[in-house]
């Protein structure tokens, strides 16, 4: 049960991230890649590294994605 | 009390199935704010409402709770701050009129 | 630069740099150092209580973080200095009031939560860097709903160039102290449990304060390019 979790998160981020890439709208990559990097959290969450993985929703899915934000909104708008 | 459990994540499950139903079938932006909206407050909060049931005497469960307020102010904000910005930037709603 | 002579030099990097990685153990083999003894003896010798991951970063390998808050606080420095900023930030759209409201209403919260998690790391997971993202995000959203220029109002003015170097000075203070207290520079000493963890402490406040600073910066930078 819990490896097959495992395969389901490993599954949906391989997922987001082929996303990221053919998403042609730069706004849609950015929340795409915080989704990504919830995905990624909750992997390092459910493999025993819950420091690792307040990092990943803190510095991967919060500031990052709200840095990519602005500069999307201060270039290509 | 973990009984209590099993209602509440009976219907956040069902908020989150029709919400998410609803995401892919509506016809435009408002519409499918609306449904994303219900799938972020009523749905999530009803799951972390059951979960702290379920795991009741315990410091856990003030936690969840703590969770489920936060998500009770967050989402219906979020969702007004993504109407709000649509009709600012003149997405039209959709009408009967329309195909 | 001379391509010809950069080529050269990149491959005379690379070629050693190639070499060291083939002389390493493959990746997740089990007679890796980390398998056979390393993570054991951290886990056996480490404190009692609270957070290995810390204690391992801050404490076993103090010198090692301390040489990648440098490297991240400079790095951070360098890119504020390519994004100075050329003209006034624009002031905010006037904000929804319900979203104005539910904001100022998290804020004290999320500012709370920040420093909960930085503190906390001691403990539990958490640490200055998750912490500092935390704050940095809370002066974000406040430069999304209300404007640059109040986001900028939310940080200390006169003091600020010093708290943004404040990761790496807690750091070089906390050396200073504890090369005094044990006679190694960044020893800790745990014959005294609360200057230990005092210094501990500070180390993470310290990241915690200087790179909220610098991420909100980075967004005030980008705001006013």
């Amino acid at each position: 049960m819990s490896e097959l979790f495992d395969v389901v998160l490993l599954t949906l981020l391989i997922l987001t991230a082929l996303a990221v890439a053919r998403a042609r709208d730069l706004a849609a990559a950015a929340i795409l890649f915080a989704a990504y990097s919830l995905m990624l959290c909750l992997l390092w969450l459910h493999r025993g590294a819950p420091d690792v993985a307040l990092t990943e929703a803190a510095v991967g899915a919060g500031v990052t994605t709200l840095l990519f934000l602005v500069v999307i909104a201060r270039t290509s708008r | 009390m973990s009984l209590l459990a099993i209602p509440f994540g009976l219907i956040g499950a069902f908020f989150f199935l029709a919400a998410t139903i609803g995401l892919l079938r509506l016809p435009d932006f408002y519409s499918r704010a609306h449904a994303a909206a219900k799938c972020d407050t009523v749905g999530a909060g009803s799951i972390l409402l059951a979960l702290a049931f379920a795991l009741c005497p315990g410091l856990a469960s003030f936690q969840l709770l703590g969770l489920a307020i936060l998500i009770l102010i967050a989402g219906p904000t979020a969702s007004h701050a993504l109407a709000r910005a649509a009709d600012r930037r003149g997405v039209a709603p959709w009408t009967t009129d329309d195909p | 630069m001379n391509p010809r002579l950069a080529a050269a030099f990149v491959t005379g990097l690379a070629v050693p740099m190639l070499a060291a990685m083939a002389a390493l153990p493959r990746h997740g083999s089990p007679d890796q150092p980390i398998h056979t003894h390393v993570a054991r003896e951290y886990i056996e010798s480490g404190p009692e209580t609270g957070n290995l991951v810390t204690a391992i970063l801050l404490d076993y390998r103090g010198m090692d973080t301390f040489g990648e808050v440098v490297v991240i606080f400079v790095g951070l420095v360098a890119v504020l200095v390519l994004a100075r900023h050329r003209e006034p930030a624009l002031p905010a759209a006037s904000p929804s009031p319900i979203v104005a409201f539910i904001v100022r209403l998290v804020t004290p919260f999320i500012a709370l939560f920040g420093f909960h998690v930085i503190l906390s790391g001691l403990e539990v997971p958490g640490g200055g860097l998750q912490g500092a993202a935390i704050l940095g995000g809370l002066v974000i959203l406040n430069g999304f709903v209300f404007g640059p220029q109040h986001a900028r109002s939310l940080l200390p003015g006169r003091l600020l160039p010093w708290l943004q170097g404040a990761g790496p000075l807690a750091f070089l203070a906390a050396g200073i102290v504890g090369g005094i207290a044990t006679g190694f520079a960044l020893g800790y000493p745990t014959h005294l449990p609360l200057l230990h963890e005092a210094m501990l402490m500070g180390v993470e406040l310290g990241i915690g304060i200087g790179g909220a600073l610098i991420f909100s910066r980075l967004y005030l930078a980008l705001e006013d390019a």
